[in-house]
């Protein structure tokens, strides 16, 4: 099996969905069945960035992942729970605010004082 | 036309800086001269919120606008000057950033958005939170959070807005204990996003109603559910840091902290062409975890 050394490859702090994408490009004349990714020396690593690699790589291409971080670890398992999530999130409706005027509104956000 | 305004932004609300920003473009607006000029001599000190609103709503103006007398402290912050860490080494980058070592904010910067620059954006982006570490002396634990907030924000640029460029200012408060960041872009906006993937919204309020409710633009059926990014980044910054989140896009303006949450049109006639986020991040916090705000 090839290994991928993510932090050699991309970078030790992941922060980009195109850099999945782009890493995607560069290998997908490898067969990506057959590939290790190797997480290590990885320091940081964003949501989006792993939500991309988990749809590109894990969910279509059944890839496998190695020495991955604790903390990355987590974010891995919270984006696979979340996939295809269809809970309603219960938001508390709130009216919007509009204002006739420029002073009504810059009156109205003086007085919320945010 | 030579506008004047007094601005002294007291550093208590993270939002008050939009007012002196509507103050300003109603004057311009509603000027019949094609040239403004906005005299600095009185502006004494700026929030985030007030120089990227400002620097926004001015861009996409159709009227000419440049400004006059501009103080030192402007000049510093590069005001309407921004830098472009792209067009400039990057050895030479990290050396001017270093001379901003032992000051209290972040210099205006525009950054690349799109994605063929998404190598160019993380570096920078790398180098911005390598200064506000040093700056401001973060635990571990706040960096990380602050890394993943601003990770979040900064990539919903790319993916969404369609704009070539993003910008961001910093102002810390090491007197009260945080730093406000605001980051924006000259794009669609959320509506111009939705209305792009087919998910149509009557205006920019409903708009950002949505995008704070957990929708992407990019939900696909079967595949990633992108909506977790802002919503995870907000929860993050308010539950776990306290913190204050502030958006506005097109006419919409979205306000939430622990204690409040509201959604505000701007007045009639007024809309930002893109979208801008401003965070207020309390940065002394020794039991925030990031971990437990995944989801």
């Amino acid at each position: 099996m090839n290994r991928i050394y993510i932090s050699q490859i991309l970078s030790d702090d992941l922060k980009s969905r195109s850099a999945v994408r782009s890493l995607y490009h560069t290998l997908k004349s490898m067969d990506l069945n057959e590939l290790v990714f190797d997480f290590s020396n990885v320091n940081f690593a964003s949501r989006s960035f792993i939500d991309e690699f988990y749809n590109v790589f894990i969910k279509q291409h059944s890839a496998t992942i190695e020495n991955v971080p604790d903390k990355i670890a987590s974010i891995f398992d919270a984006v696979s729970r979340t996939q295809e999530r269809n809970e309603k999130r219960i938001v508390k409706k709130n009216d919007t605010k509009s204002f006739k005027s420029v002073d009504d509104f810059c009156s109205y956000m003086t007085k919320i004082a945010f | 036309m030579i506008i004047q305004e007094e601005i002294n932004i007291p550093d208590d609300y993270l939002s008050s800086g939009i007012i002196p920003v509507v103050r300003i473009m109603n004057k311009i607006y509603n000027c019949e001269d094609e040239e403004v000029i906005i005299d600095c001599l009185k502006i004494r000190f700026v929030s985030p919120v007030f120089v990227i609103s400002l620097m926004l709503f001015t861009y996409s103006c159709r009227k000419k606008v440049s400004l006059s007398n501009i103080t030192t402290y402007l000049e510093t912050i590069l005001f309407f000057n921004e830098l472009e860490p792209d067009k400039i080494n990057s050895y030479n980058f990290i050396s001017l950033l270093q001379t901003y070592l032992n000051k209290t904010y972040i210099p205006v910067i525009s950054f690349p958005a799109l994605a063929n620059k998404s190598t160019d954006k993380d570096a920078i982006l790398s180098a911005i939170e390598n200064l506000l570490c040093n700056q401001l002396n973060l635990e571990k634990n706040v960096l990380i959070g602050l890394k993943y907030i601003l990770a979040e924000m900064v990539d919903n640029i790319t993916e969404h807005s369609e704009s070539e460029r993003g910008y961001l200012f910093a102002q810390s408060y090491p007197s009260k204990g945080y730093i406000d960041i605001c980051i924006a872009d000259q794009g669609i906006t959320l509506k111009g996003s939705f209305d792009k993937a087919g998910m149509m919204f009557s205006g920019d309020v409903a708009a950002m109603r949505a995008a704070n409710d957990c929708k992407s633009s990019k939900n696909l059926p079967s595949a990633e559910n992108r909506g977790y990014g802002i919503y995870t980044s907000k929860n993050m910054l308010i539950e776990g840091l306290r913190g204050q989140f502030m958006m506005m896009s097109g006419s919409a303006i979205y306000l939430k902290d622990k204690k409040m949450y509201d959604i505000i049109e701007l007045p009639r006639g007024f809309r930002l062409d893109g979208t801008l986020i401003a965070l207020r991040l309390p940065y002394q916090n020794k039991d925030f975890l990031y971990t437990k705000y995944f989801e």
